[in-house]
């Protein structure tokens, strides 16, 4: 494995948003560590609730992560919040007049003749309700409108950058991600996230090698390219939701003359997985695709909305996680961790089964990133980091509105001052990035962060005990955040009465677990100490 | 053990003057050993209480409180004790008068004995439970 290899992510559409965030968390629970991230969000709707959700996460682990010295903070080692993500956003702005839809984007609306080359080479590829719906929910599962738009929006954007005329920040931030992509050259890993059966993912996974490339040839005019052994992976990943089926009614008008209907996303699957097998660009650009699927019903997104009509796009847009997308971010981690395969001159697809037995699927810590020392590390990461949850919202009431990591500070304040620099909008955030990734009660009422959004999708086990899952109140009161694991050497020292909380705390008052005497951890300011010792001193209170 | 020997050898018979010398010293010596007696309780009660979660965690104030009642405690102990049983078996008059004194200083020394030591116990292991005796309170 290259020691210089510089790694990217380009996370497209509503379900490449949501693997974001799954990424992000894996970020957090220091499955990455040691290493940056540049992250590219690319969406056709800059509203939508799924990715202002994943961008307003990754900006709150950056404000964690944040030093003096870097607004993004340092890569770290052998800690929680160990990998640098440098956020790049871009949407190819379909809001504004002129640019709703493909008719006016054309300008075929302009054309008199009814029988120019345009006119009838778009009629011949597109209908009529596909040429002229609103195209700011995005590309609404036709993915051959929206390769075309992907690819043009970008090739645009890039002939903008290099007029330099009348440019914004949000176009900036596309120019910066295109000169880290050229300046990595030959060391570019870069991994796409997005889903095969719906619009805007699958319509630019196929596309965006080539697209970024040609930008860089349009914007370095002529002398910038993404280097000729930088590697792409991507997930495939079929059909895993479902949502209301779109009336009638809504698809009279014109805007929504098109909406996706997800009784087709087994067939669309089916046909883009054919078209990845059979076509030699995606076969040449790819060395590794990843093929995730879901064997099991779709979950159903408009389950309990009440919705009047199907969701399109838009604020609403803000579905649940599922299993699926941490089964995406453990592919990203393979591709960013193995070597193997990635001399291959046409892409290999990867693959892994499950167990599901008697109507329940059972994943261990053995079923995400590889078994063995990979298995290990993955039960470790995930263990401490719901360990470290439940410290801060179940154990110091973070949950209930309470600042969790403020409480849990005070105790280790008791016996240094190490940490007395770590203001309340430090602690507060922290606490705040738990609740997203954990969960939160309002008025007695449970709501599920991530991970138990992720839990709700898997009708087995999911590497803890069934007992570590409970969203009961009185029961969350009484869990050991040391006994997540139904291993018991997996459990913390704990007493006879009182459990792992009192034992732990010993121990985080012990000097061994100061980061001081961890030299590797790479913490160098206050904040990214305290990350460190919660993590060592966790680690101490493994039963071995 | 030989101070507390001792003092239950003196008290068998009633003392005179003569013995109260020897009596002032040992009843020194045992209110240091009560002193100790009682700082291991509150060491060993302080480490029972368990570490608490939550908005308002109430361990620290716990040993803080038990520290302070087994410190009033140790005059008071010290105080009963003599009054009972090594100031029924001293001769009233000059003797008694010379040991009231002491009968009344020694409780203090204990008291004394016990804050200094447990100060010194929590700064040497202020990252302990004991740690919390001398605390400020957040």
């Amino acid at each position: 494995m290259s020691k210089e290899k510089k790694c990217f992510i380009i996370g497209i559409g509503g379900t490449g948003m949501r693997c974001l965030e799954t990424f992000t968390h894996m970020c957090a629970m220091g499955l990455y560590d040691g290493m940056e991230f540049n992250v590219l969000t690319l969406d056709t709707d800059f509203t939508n609730g799924n990715k202002n959700r994943t961008e307003n996460l990754i900006k709150d682990y950056n404000n964690i992560k944040k030093t003096s010295d870097s607004e993004n903070g340092a890569a770290n080692n052998d800690s929680f919040f160990s990998a640098k993500i440098n956020l790049f956003e871009f949407v190819t702005d379909y809001n504004a007049n002129g640019r709703k839809r493909f008719s006016e984007l054309t300008n075929l609306k302009s054309e008199n003749d009814d029988f120019s080359d345009s006119k009838l080479l778009s009629e011949l590829f597109l209908s009529e309700d596909v040429q002229n719906f609103d195209l700011s929910h995005g590309y609404r599962a036709q993915t051959h409108l929206g390769s075309y738009l992907m690819y043009h929006a970008i090739t645009d954007l890039a002939k903008k950058l290099k007029s330099g005329v009348d440019i914004k920040d949000g176009e900036k931030q596309f120019e910066q991600f295109l000169n880290l992509l050229y300046n990595a050259k030959d060391d570019a890993r870069i991994f796409v996230f997005g889903s095969i059966f719906g619009g805007t993912g699958a319509s630019s996974i196929p596309v965006i090698p080539k697209a970024l490339n040609d930008a860089l040839d349009i914007y370095g005019d002529g002398k910038m390219f993404i280097g000729k052994d930088a590697k792409f992976g991507a997930t495939l990943l079929t059909e895993y939701f479902k949502f209301k089926k779109p009336a009638d009614s809504q698809k009279s008008n014109r805007d929504n003359a098109i909406i996706a209907d997800s009784s087709f996303f087994t067939l669309n699957s089916q046909a883009a997985l054919q078209f990845y097998q059979s076509d030699p660009t995606v076969k040449k650009t790819y060395q590794k695709m990843y093929h995730v699927g879901w064997p099991i019903d779709p979950v159903d997104y408009s389950k309990g909305k009440n919705e009047s009509k199907t969701i399109t796009g838009g604020e609403a847009q803000k579905n649940q996680c599922h299993i699926t997308e941490l089964m995406c971010g453990s592919a990203a981690w393979d591709f960013f961790h193995s070597d193997r395969f990635l001399s291959e001159t046409e892409s290999v697809y990867l693959y892994k089964s499950v167990r599901y037995e008697d109507n329940s699927l059972n994943l261990t810590k053995d079923d995400f990133i590889g078994d063995g020392d990979n298995g290990e590390l993955f039960g470790k990461k995930f263990g401490n980091f719901v360990a470290f949850m439940h410290l801060v919202l179940t154990k110091n009431d973070g949950a209930l509105g309470h600042d969790g990591v403020n409480l849990l500070l005070k105790k280790i304040g008791e016996v240094t001052d190490t940490y007395s620099a770590l203001d309340q909008q430090y602690t507060t955030l922290l606490t705040k990035y738990f609740r997203s990734f954990g969960y939160s009660i309002d008025k007695g009422v449970f709501t599920p962060g991530w991970l138990y959004q992720i839990k709700n999708s898997v009708t087995g086990k999911l590497v803890l005990d069934s007992s570590a899952w409970t969203t009961v109140t009185k029961e969350l009161k009484k869990l050991d955040a040391g006994q997540l694991f139904t291993e018991k050497e997996l459990h913390w020292k704990s007493k006879f009465i009182g459990g792992s909380y009192d034992p732990f705390i010993s121990t985080l008052k012990d000097d061994d677990t100061l980061p001081e005497n961890n030299k590797n951890q790479n913490a160098n300011v206050t904040h990214e100490k305290f990350i460190a010792h919660i993590y060592n001193s966790i680690n101490a209170s493994i039963n071995k | 053990m030989n101070n507390v020997f001792t003092i239950l050898l003196i008290v068998q018979k009633k003392m005179n003057l003569r013995d109260i010398d020897g009596l002032v010293t040992n009843t020194y010596m045992f209110a240091v050993i009560t002193a100790i007696v009682m700082l291991g309780l509150a060491i060993l009660v302080a480490s029972m209480i368990q570490y608490q979660s939550g908005a308002s965690p109430k361990d620290r104030m716990k040993r803080k409180m038990w520290f302070w009642i087994l410190g009033i405690l140790t005059p008071i102990i010290f105080y009963v004790y003599n009054l009972t049983m090594v100031m029924p078996n001293i001769k009233a008059g000059p003797a008694m008068n010379k040991f009231f004194t002491h009968s009344a200083l020694s409780p203090v020394v204990a008291f004394a004995i016990f804050v200094i030591l447990g100060v010194v116990v929590s700064k040497i292991f202020k990252r302990k439970k004991v740690g919390n005796w001398f605390n400020k309170v957040n």
